[in-house]
């Protein structure tokens, strides 16, 4: 009997996932040139700091104060950031209304978003077995218990 | 990106076959389709819990939830299936150990088991508590390279046990996985002193139910008032332990209530519906 006792590898881990929010937020905003173009790269700590939110609160399921007491912040800041409204930053991005809303949050959810629609933050897809091998689900019909 | 909808024609490659996956137990019987022969319908026993879905298994403290999973996955292992078993409440050691007494008790050879069965020990790791998608991806390693089928988590209950808030969003997402990776799966959850034995209502509220496909639900009664000697015809301080399937939406099922018993050797074994086993114990009894 085989006993996994441990987490196995990085790849879905709160720290993966956080980096790909974190990069796919860069690049929804035109990119890293773009930032030090228009001298905003002060954005970046409150970017990684939303992007470790949103993933926390949506993968891990963290309560608003486990997140506080992991990052170091408060549970409101927390809050800000997870309930920013990403479409009123979407279009402060494109120009079309002023600041409002938590710049950082609405960035990483639009990134999460489209991360999870494109399947980026996601295990790939397996084919069942039935009969000690991987098989698709045709062929594990006849191999099926009677 | 996935396809968002579709013609229901397009599905029918998809759609899997409906069987049953057996559990060695009567409940195998107890799931059943409707299939026309002749001009007449006839039930035809499923020979197990459907193919591909995920069902809840509750009950209160003792009721035999894990004895059920545990028996499960000794005869899956023991037909040479792969199981993975993620241990939540028990020492991945203790699991052994019951497996190994269960496999015994049942006849069948632990060789099998021990080769044929996979676990994850969420008891002693808090990331695998804590962290769903930790977990996840973990349970995404085992069944890609261990090539297992069968998915017993024991229990749900223990990954939101302190946010019972966020039960219906893990429930979900562990709903999801199982049937992206197409396992046929068991969720054990327990019951809160607050809600009725006899429920499908567990930790969590109704989620768990809501979501599976189905819920399994056990119970026991300690005979201990003058009444329940009287009403059930059993010595005071004795246990009557029911099962009873309450709902599947992916195929028929009995829907009354049996009783079983965990015999000594920690084997459960269903005997029949409640009320024949009530008459017919009134009937050997003479009273």
């Amino acid at each position: 009997m085989e006993v996994i006792a441990r987490p196995t590898r990085p790849k879905g881990s709160i720290d993966w996932m956080a980096e790909k929010v974190f990069f796919k937020s860069i690049e929804l905003i035109g990119g890293l040139r773009k930032l030090i173009e228009y001298r905003n790269l002060t954005w970046l700590p409150s970017l990684a700091e939303a992007a470790y939110i949103v993933v926390l609160r949506n993968e891990a399921f963290k309560t608003y104060k486990e997140i506080a007491e992991e990052l170091g912040i408060t549970e409101q800041t927390a809050r800000n950031i997870a309930t920013a409204d990403e479409e009123e930053v979407r279009m402060y991005l494109e120009g079309r209304v002023g600041r409002r809303e938590h710049i950082a949050g609405g960035l990483a959810k639009l990134a999460y978003a489209e991360l999870k629609r494109s399947g980026a933050l996601d295990e790939e897809d397996i084919v069942p077995q039935l009969d000690g091998k991987n098989c698709s689900q045709k062929s594990c019909r006849s191999s099926a218990p009677d | 990106m996935s396809k968002r909808y579709f013609e229901l024609s397009q599905l029918k490659d998809e759609a899997p076959d409906l069987f049953g996956i057996p559990t060695g137990t009567k409940l195998d019987e107890m799931f059943f389709k409707i299939e026309k022969n002749g001009d007449k319908y006839v039930k035809k026993p499923l020979g197990g819990i459907p193919y591909l879905s995920v069902m809840n298994l509750t009950g209160v403290p003792d009721s035999g939830k894990s004895v059920l999973a545990e028996q499960f996955a000794i005869h899956q292992a023991s037909r040479g299936y792969r199981v993975l078993f993620v241990t939540v409440e028990n020492p991945a050691s203790f699991l052994y150990t019951a497996l190994k007494q269960k496999s015994e008790a049942l006849n069948a050879d632990f060789s099998k088991i021990e080769k044929n069965t996979i676990v994850i020990d969420a008891s002693q790791d808090d990331e695998f508590r804590e962290n769903p998608r930790t977990l996840m991806d973990t349970m995404a390693y085992a069944i890609r390279e261990k090539r297992t089928s069968i998915t017993i988590i024991d229990s749900i209950t223990g990954l939101y046990e302190h946010k019972e808030v966020m039960a219906r969003q893990i429930v979900r997402q562990f709903f999801n996985f199982l049937k992206k990776f197409k396992q046929t799966g068991l969720f054990v959850s327990q019951k809160r002193s607050a809600q009725t034995s006899e429920s499908a209502e567990a930790a969590g509220g109704l989620a768990v139910a809501h979501i599976v496909d189905g819920t399994i639900v056990l119970d026991k009664k300690l005979i201990e008032s003058r009444w329940d000697v009287s009403l059930y015809n059993l010595p005071l301080g004795s246990v009557l332990r029911t099962i009873r399937i309450d709902g599947c939406r992916v195929t028929a099922h009995d829907s009354s209530t049996w009783v079983f018993e965990i015999t000594e050797a920690g084997v459960l074994e269903i005997l029949s519906p409640l009320k024949e086993y009530m008459r017919d114990h009134i009937n050997q009894t003479g009273r």
